[in-house]
């Protein structure tokens, strides 16, 4: 941290073109008297057309994240501050958690989608696939006669590499892969700005995913929207993602470009969670992963939440909450965002393998 | 449970590592459709040749609806094959009728893909073990049971016992819980594990811990591994050799570092380009796309034709066999490696390969 300049938010770092702009966002699970506190104060900017991947172990609070933005919590999930603003292609900016129940039902089809996590199972197996796009269409209004309605459906499904003839189908007739995007046609049915996909590949095999990754990324580039993508395969974010953002235990402990994150991670959870997969090519070697497991969100520990896990851990680790800021390294990585002590410039030694520096231009 | 003195009588007395347990020859799979469609069947499985020897893993890659799970059931007798043969120790195998179903069982163990569907909800672990070792080792009590469930837990690396032994399966994580459903298949002392997908839904953090742990099962108790999964990076990290399926029959196989480093079938080489590899430059190109041929009335010829970059005619009239690949001890599936005159050129495959390595 700079001593001048408090804590900086992505917010600031990113001047560009916002599009969604998470600030101080923090949700509960529970109503009671002891409700478990899963995200406090976090704050993430996505850009226009950009692919932001969030990634992280289970239950480090991605999913809460994105559909906290949205409103979209199921209960007992519970905002309990921040402001989530929206900024649409015309300039105007709302933010989300202050819109009326009507708006918002609106802002959410027009303005974003959503392909939930295990989606393919949620489509409705008694009813044709077309008949579920054309209900989608209708439902919000977009198209007035029935044959557009039908065009539109046609239209996206074959957006998808899905050939038209297959609306007729039921979902059990469709593969697993096949099944997954429909569910993302549905998404784009309504040429939504911003599209959040929480694991939208993860029960597929590789070939199919990167189909489906392939026509993601051809859409985006077609269609100009941004895309928030969920997973906990970093190796896959590096290729699809133009920027990461690693969560732990309802933080964000590190947002970087995509390939600065992978070929240089700063965050010793980054670091564990780039060599928690088996490389398909160069030397073959013993991997350990990470050691343990995230900490019970309702018993967090004071001062650094991974310190537990952390082979770097200090005495001050245990103590001190590091803050998300930009690194000692900060005149060469501008856009990197980092939230552990090793970084502020006050540690004596910052390990080698947390400070491999950029090759010069 | 000692690991160096298997149970008297059980052929693992006479075997030691690279002796073969489990072997399949032809084995098929053909499920009969109903409706409309009577009298056609999905060719899941078709002509699958398999061995599986003490002290190494083969894995089982290919995509979704391949028949890897379908081969998985078959070996273990969950479900009766159509035509082939299973040899257990060198004694074919039937599996009809519950005596034989139970002798086999107690050294053909599977471990499922589903750590939270596979263990009962209601029963604590200390019950789930309890019962699977009585089921294998007699009536123990006491001590003895709990000197037998401790070592089971020990094994799987959930120590200090006692943090676990009470506790339901939804106070456990999902690596906790897969790791009590590879105990509980511990207490057969089985020869052989059939695990499919055993890591692919847990947590990225605890996959590796897994795979660490069957590793050690294969070093120290010198058990026959089958690894189904559709991740090859994790076949090359952890099996010996590797099985490639494509709808229905294996299309390559070999050691697990050749077929991930020089593939030599077309398929092989789309699943590895297809990997996820921060490393690679940008792609410019689309890959392959299509699906596998239905699996009801496959089409005459080479199954992986229609996707296939170098397929002539010859692959869309012919089914090529499993012809050897210079190398060690490698086949493929692929008319590319006949000496056909006709044949396809697939110097391709191996050449973009090694461009990108
Ligand atoms: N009981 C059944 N009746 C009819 N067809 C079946 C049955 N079980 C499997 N099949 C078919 O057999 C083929 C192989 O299925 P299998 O479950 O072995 O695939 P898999 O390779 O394990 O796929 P995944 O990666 O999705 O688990 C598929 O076409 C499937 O639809
Ligand atoms: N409906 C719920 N009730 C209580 N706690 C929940 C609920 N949903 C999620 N949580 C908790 O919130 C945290 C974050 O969950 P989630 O956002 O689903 O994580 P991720 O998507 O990263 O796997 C976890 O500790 C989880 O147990
Ligand atoms: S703050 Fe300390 S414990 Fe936390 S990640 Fe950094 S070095 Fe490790
Ligand atoms: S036999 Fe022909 S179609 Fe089949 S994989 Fe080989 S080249 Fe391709
Ligand atoms: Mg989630
Ligand atoms: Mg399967």
């Amino acid at each position: 941290m700079t001593t001048t300049a408090p804590a900086l938010t992505n917010a600031t770092l990113q001047a560009a073109d916002p599009i969604l702009e998470i600030k101080n966002l923090s949700v509960d699970y529970g109503f009671g008297d002891d409700p478990t506190h899963v995200l406090q104060d976090v704050s993430l900017t996505l850009n226009r057309g950009e692919v932001l991947g969030l990634a992280g172990e289970s239950g480090c609070g991605k999913s809460t994240l994105a559909y906290g933005a949205t409103r979209l919590l199921p209960p007992p999930g519970v905002i309990r501050g921040g402001e989530v603003i929206f900024t649409g292609r015309d300039g105007v900016k709302t933010d989300i958690l202050t819109l009326n129940d009507k708006d918002l039902r609106t802002a959410r089809w027009r303005d974003f989608a959503i392909v939930f996590q295990g989606a393919m199972n949620s489509l409705n197996p008694v009813h044709r696939v077309g008949t579920q796009l054309i209900d989608a269409i209708k439902a919000h209004g977009k198209t007035a006669t029935k044959q557009e309605a039908r065009d539109r459906a046609a239209y996206v499904l074959e957006m998808v590499g899905i050939n038209a003839d297959r609306l007729k189908a039921y979902p059990h007739q469709l593969s697993g892969g096949m099944r997954q995007r429909v569910m993302i046609a549905m998404a784009l049915v309504l040429e939504p700005e911003l599209l959040i996909m929480d694991e939208p590949t993860t029960a597929l095999d590789v070939v199919m995913q990167r189909q489906i990754l392939e026509e993601i990324t051809d859409l985006r580039d077609r269609l100009g929207f941004s895309v928030i993508f969920i997973t906990h395969d970093v190796s896959l974010l590096v290729e699809v993602a133009d920027r990461i953002a690693i969560m732990y235990a309802g933080e964000i402990v590190e947002a970087a470009d995509a390939k600065d994150a992978y070929l240089r991670p700063r965050h010793p959870y980054t670091r564990g969670l780039l060599n928690s997969f088996p490389p398909l090519r160069g030397p073959r070697r013993e991997l350990q992963g990470i050691p343990g497991s995230p900490p019970d969100m309702a018993k967090l520990p004071s001062g650094c939440r991974f310190a537990d896990r952390c082979p770097f851990v200090m005495d001050r680790c245990r103590t001190e909450d590091p803050a998300l800021s930009r690194t000692a390294l900060k005149m060469s990585e501008p856009e990197r965002l980092v939230a552990c002590h090793l970084h502020d410039g006050k540690a004596s030694e910052v390990p080698a393998e947390l400070a491999i520096q950029a090759p010069q231009k | 449970m000692p690991t160096d003195t298997p149970p008297a009588g059980s052929a693992a007395a006479v075997e030691t590592a690279g002796d073969v347990v489990l072997r399949a020859q032809g084995l098929t799979k053909h499920f009969p459709l109903r409706g409309l469609a009577r009298g056609k069947a999905v060719h899941a499985v078709d002509g699958v040749d398999l061995e599986l020897t003490r002290g190494s893993v083969v894995a089982l890659v290919g995509e979704s609806g391949s028949g890897k799970s379908t081969i998985a059931k078959l070996l273990s007798l969950l479900i009766h094959r159509t035509s082939g043969d299973i040899r257990l120790s060198d004694k074919s195998v039937d599996g009809r009728g519950r005596r034989a179903f139970r002798r086999h069982s107690k050294r053909v163990q599977m471990i499922f893909q589903d750590p939270f569907g596979s263990l009962n909800p209601i029963h604590t672990i200390r019950y789930t073990l309890t019962r699977s070792v009585r089921i294998h080792k007699g009536n123990l009590r006491g001590d003895k049971l709990e000197a037998a469930l401790e070592e089971l837990l020990a094994r799987v690396q959930l120590t200090p016992v006692d943090r676990y032994i009470d506790k339901f399966p939804h106070e456990l994580s999902g690596g906790q819980r897969q790791r009590v459903a590879i105990a509980r298949a511990l207490a057969a002392d089985p020869d052989v594990l059939l695990a499919d997908e055993p890591i692919s839904m847990l947590d990225v953090s605890i996959r590796l811990g897994i795979l660490n742990l069957l590793k050690t099962l294969r070093d120290d108790m010198h058990v026959a591994i089958l690894y189904i999964t559709h991740d090859i990076a994790s076949a090359r990290y952890f099996a010996d050799r590797t099985m490639v399926m494509y709808a229905g029959q294996i299309v390559e196989q070999g050691p697990s570092e050749d077929i991930t480093q020089t593939p030599a079938h077309p398929y092989t080489r789309l699943l590895i380009d297809s990997a996820p590899d921060p490393d690679a430059p940008a792609r410019t190109e689309r890959s392959t796309s299509g699906e596998a041929p239905s699996l009801v009335s496959p089409p005459p010829g080479c199954r992986f034709a229609a996707r296939c970059p170098f397929a002539n005619d010859l692959c869309r009239s012919e089914t090529p066999d499993l012809f050897n690949v210079p190398g060690d001890d490698r086949a493929a599936r692929c008319w590319g490696y006949s000496d056909r005159d006709n044949k396809p050129d697939v110097s391709g495959v191996a050449k973009s390969v090694k461009e990108t390595i």
